[in-house]
């Protein structure tokens, strides 16, 4: 159990600091891949109950490290792994990696559709100042996250299908 | 069968909830601060690695020869934070000006937002609107919100950025920096008849509180009129934003 635990934490601290500290460094377009998102909808489609529990400490650290309003990134990896579990037990059941690439598209739609209606909900609050502004780069930055997230997953999924299983 | 879980997932989000209003009543501000604090150094390390890393290692050579190109460039990471921090100090000791160096720890990076993530805190002396710059005392954002152990600096390229400032030719033309789509920098609000040259450099104006005068901006690479009474020159940044790794903090002196 605290073997678990420990293993968890070091993975959650890893990742935290690859997204931030690595991948966002890196040359665009490659700094528009999210590890967190991608990690999360992984470990829904592998264990649901330990996802929400990783979305609430993803969110915390992201909203640390962002310069939205708090709980603008908590908020929406809940109601990411909210949707992608729904998705990927009543629409996507094929198990297949076109279903894994779908899904993946959709989560990354769920999550930055939530993030800007969160924004704007905060701005009207008067919590945020900034409030969010739709333009071309948007589409652009969200195209590149879509492929990054999707590849990256498709990946990692193989990988733990591969050598975890055994 | 549908895994739905509705009392665990309830939980989460009325804990979420409660964390988010604990946060603004600054009741969680000692774990946030412990959270970065423990990350800081780590982060530090691999920021400055990712930012200076060059991509192009040749994948022919043999894992010794990448061993000592990593070495090689763990040690030029030192050296570079070694000479910006020595710059800065030399720059504020000769200006006067009460500073606070520290590390860029992570960005956040989106199509309306451009930001840093500084160790430098309220215990530092920083607050919400002072000036953040690199080596020569080129400015690069400004703080947007502070916490004890860390700082959220909006660079000059996010949208959302404004700065006061004047073309350092002699006229002293005034105008306005924002940032575009997080990819550049422009001065508005110049006024048609002023004699605005490229290669003119902007510098801050000073009329902004906290903002001194003199900071560099970026230099006029292009001039476009945008309405019969203003022209706006589009700025070349002089500093690259991604590869920051050292930065300060500029605290006025009655701070």
């Amino acid at each position: 159990m605290i073997k678990k635990i420990f293993i968890n934490f070091i993975l959650f601290f890893s990742i935290v600091i690859l997204q931030f500290s690595f991948v966002k460094v890196l040359p665009s377009p490659v700094n528009n891949l999210n590890i967190i998102l991608t990690f999360l909808i992984l470990v829904t489609i592998i264990n649901y109950k330990k996802a929400l529990y990783f979305a609430v400490f993803f969110g915390i650290v992201s909203d640390i490290y962002s310069l939205r309003g708090f709980g603008i990134s908590l908020l929406s990896y809940l109601f990411l792994v909210l949707a992608v579990n729904f998705l990927y037990n009543n629409v996507f059941t094929n198990r297949s990696i076109i279903s894994l690439a779908t899904l993946c598209m959709l989560g990354t739609l769920v999550n930055v559709f939530s993030i800007n209606i969160l924004s704007q909900i905060y701005f009207y609050l008067k919590i945020e100042f900034f409030s969010p502004r739709i333009s071309i780069p948007l589409f652009i930055n969200l195209f590149w996250q879509i492929i990054f997230n999707s590849v990256f997953l498709i990946f990692s999924y193989l990988f733990l299908k591969r050598y975890i299983k055994r | 069968m549908f895994k739905f879980s509705p009392k665990l997932s309830i939980i989460l989000l009325a804990v979420s909830v409660l964390l988010i209003f604990l946060h603004y009543f600054e009741i969680t501000t000692f774990f946030e601060n412990l959270i970065v604090k423990a990350l800081s150094p780590i982060q530090t390390f691999v920021y400055s690695f990712s930012a200076k890393l060059n991509p192009e290692t040749d994948e022919r050579c043999g894992e010794k020869y990448q061993n000592l190109i990593i070495e090689n460039e763990k040690l030029k990471i030192t050296v570079a934070e070694y000479d910006s921090l020595k710059k800065l100090v030399n720059l504020l000791a000769k200006e006067d000006y009460k500073y606070a160096a520290g590390m860029v720890l992570s960005r956040d990076i989106a199509s309306d937002y451009q930001g840093l993530i500084i160790n430098v805190g309220k215990k530092d002396g920083a607050r919400v609107g002072l000036p953040v710059v690199v080596e020569d005392g080129i400015l690069i954002g400004k703080i947007f919100a502070v916490s004890d152990e860390y700082s959220k600096v909006v660079l000059l390229t996010d949208s959302h950025s404004e700065t006061a400032a004047t073309i350092n030719n002699g006229n002293k033309t005034l105008g306005i920096v924002v940032g575009e789509h997080g990819q550049n920098i422009k001065m508005e609000l110049i006024p048609n008849d002023a004699n605005v040259n490229v290669g003119d450099i902007a510098v801050t104006s000073g009329l902004e509180q906290d903002v001194p005068k003199g900071l560099i901006i970026g230099e006029i690479a292009k001039i476009q009129a945008s309405s019969s009474f203003f022209k706006t020159a589009y700025l070349k940044l002089l500093v690259t934003l991604e590869k920051l790794s050292s930065v300060a903090v500029i605290i006025p002196i009655y701070d």
